[in-house]
């Protein structure tokens, strides 16, 4: 940013006349210096904000798809039902007949 | 990303982006786990149904196996539990009762405690399952009594819950045992009748049919003698309840098991 010295309105970096007043900038060599390091932090800060969004939607489909799957494509399970369990032999011991 | 960040720092857009990433890489591991525990259950449905399928065949070993593999994967699903469950292990009993306290569904819980209550009828305990108000119990109640000398009975009782089929079908084997020792040819011919309505491919219907035929005055004996033959290395044992049952059918068994003579009075 360069800091218009007319009006104090900050300008993008590689501006000539400030957008603001239409002064002609005088900026220094500090100030450009300062400029172009913030220039570079607003373009990391803006990858980064690019990189965010992209796995932020991508998270969001596949969540959505897998709460779809989830709750509306696999089906209800079964009933419980009892396992067959054996009630030991049909006919009576031969030795407790009356 | 422009719009409502234009006005944003740069300190504020990178944190921005950060937080976004955070929740991204959340949601996509949470997405994972969601469809990983989905395709599980989608592949235990389809052994569960499976299961059932070789259940109505006969088929108890398979229909476990299947069980089991459901089971596997849904390790606190009463409905893959409980088919899985083997009653003879010693800690079926421990087992179902954390399995009826995680039901989440009526009738699983019911099938889970009438399960818990028919092992221990069997096993002569008393049983504290809480079945209060449904033919279960009532069922359960004759199998503890059919130990004694008294024919034990049950009424169904109009709006309780109907009994599961397994304890009626114990319950049936409980009570055509006691009633083949007490002689009681009503209570034989009403149990081994319910046991073939029940599961006509029952697998002891070539013990059950012959009972039924000793009982019939319209079977002839030769008839009877045929079917108690089916019943290959238990017709001995068929041929001396029957004959001990029905005396009038013993000449035409003895005729054909002559060991019944001095083994039956
Ligand atoms: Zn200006």
């Amino acid at each position: 940013m360069i800091v218009c010295q007319a009006c104090g309105h900050r300008n993008p970096l590689r501006t000539r006349y400030c957008h603001a007043c239409g002064v002609r900038l005088e900026a220094n060599l500090r100030e450009i210096a300062v400029a172009v390091e913030e220039d570079r932090e607003a373009q990391m800060a803006e990858r980064w904000l690019e990189r965010g969004r992209s796995l932020f939607l991508l998270g969001a489909f596949f969540l959505t798809c897998a709460l779809v799957l989830r709750y509306a494509v696999v089906p209800e399970l079964p009933p419980a039902v009892m396992p067959p369990i054996a009630a030991g032999p049909l006919l009576p011991p031969a030795a407790s007949a009356p | 990303m422009n719009g409502p960040f234009v006005s944003w720092s740069s300190g504020q857009r990178l944190l921005l982006g950060v937080a976004l990433l955070i929740a991204g890489a959340v949601m996509l591991v949470a997405a994972a786990g969601i469809a990983w525990r989905a395709v599980q259950r989608w592949l235990a449905v389809g052994e569960l149904r499976a299961a059932h399928a070789q259940l109505h065949r006969g088929r108890l070993d398979e229909a476990r196996r299947l069980a089991a593999a459901a089971a596997e994967r849904l390790p606190r699903e009463p409905s893959a539990q409980l088919l899985a469950l083997d009653p003879a292990d010693p800690q079926a009993g421990e087992r179902l009762r954390a399995l009826a306290s995680a039901c989440e569904r009526a009738n699983d819980r019911h099938a889970v405690l009438a399960t818990l209550g028919l092992l221990q009828a069997l096993a002569g305990r008393a049983v504290d399952a809480p079945l209060e108000g449904t033919g279960d119990a009532r069922l359960l109640a004759a199998i503890r009594a059919a130990h004694g000398e008294r024919m034990a009975s049950w009424r169904l009782v109009a709006g309780e819950d109907p009994p599961q089929r397994q304890v009626l079908l114990a319950a049936h084997t409980v009570l055509l045992r006691q009633a083949l020792r007490l002689r009681s040819r009503d209570d034989v011919r009403l149990h081994a009748g319910a046991l073939l309505l029940l599961d006509p491919g029952h697998p002891r219907a070539a013990l059950l049919r012959p009972l039924l035929l000793a009982l019939s005055p319209a079977a002839a004996d030769e008839e009877l003698v045929r079917a108690v033959a089916e019943a290959r290395e238990e017709s001995e044992a068929l041929a001396r309840t029957i004959a001990a049952l029905v005396p009038e059918r013993r000449a035409a068994l003895t005729a054909r098991w002559p060991g019944l003579a001095e083994q039956t009075p």
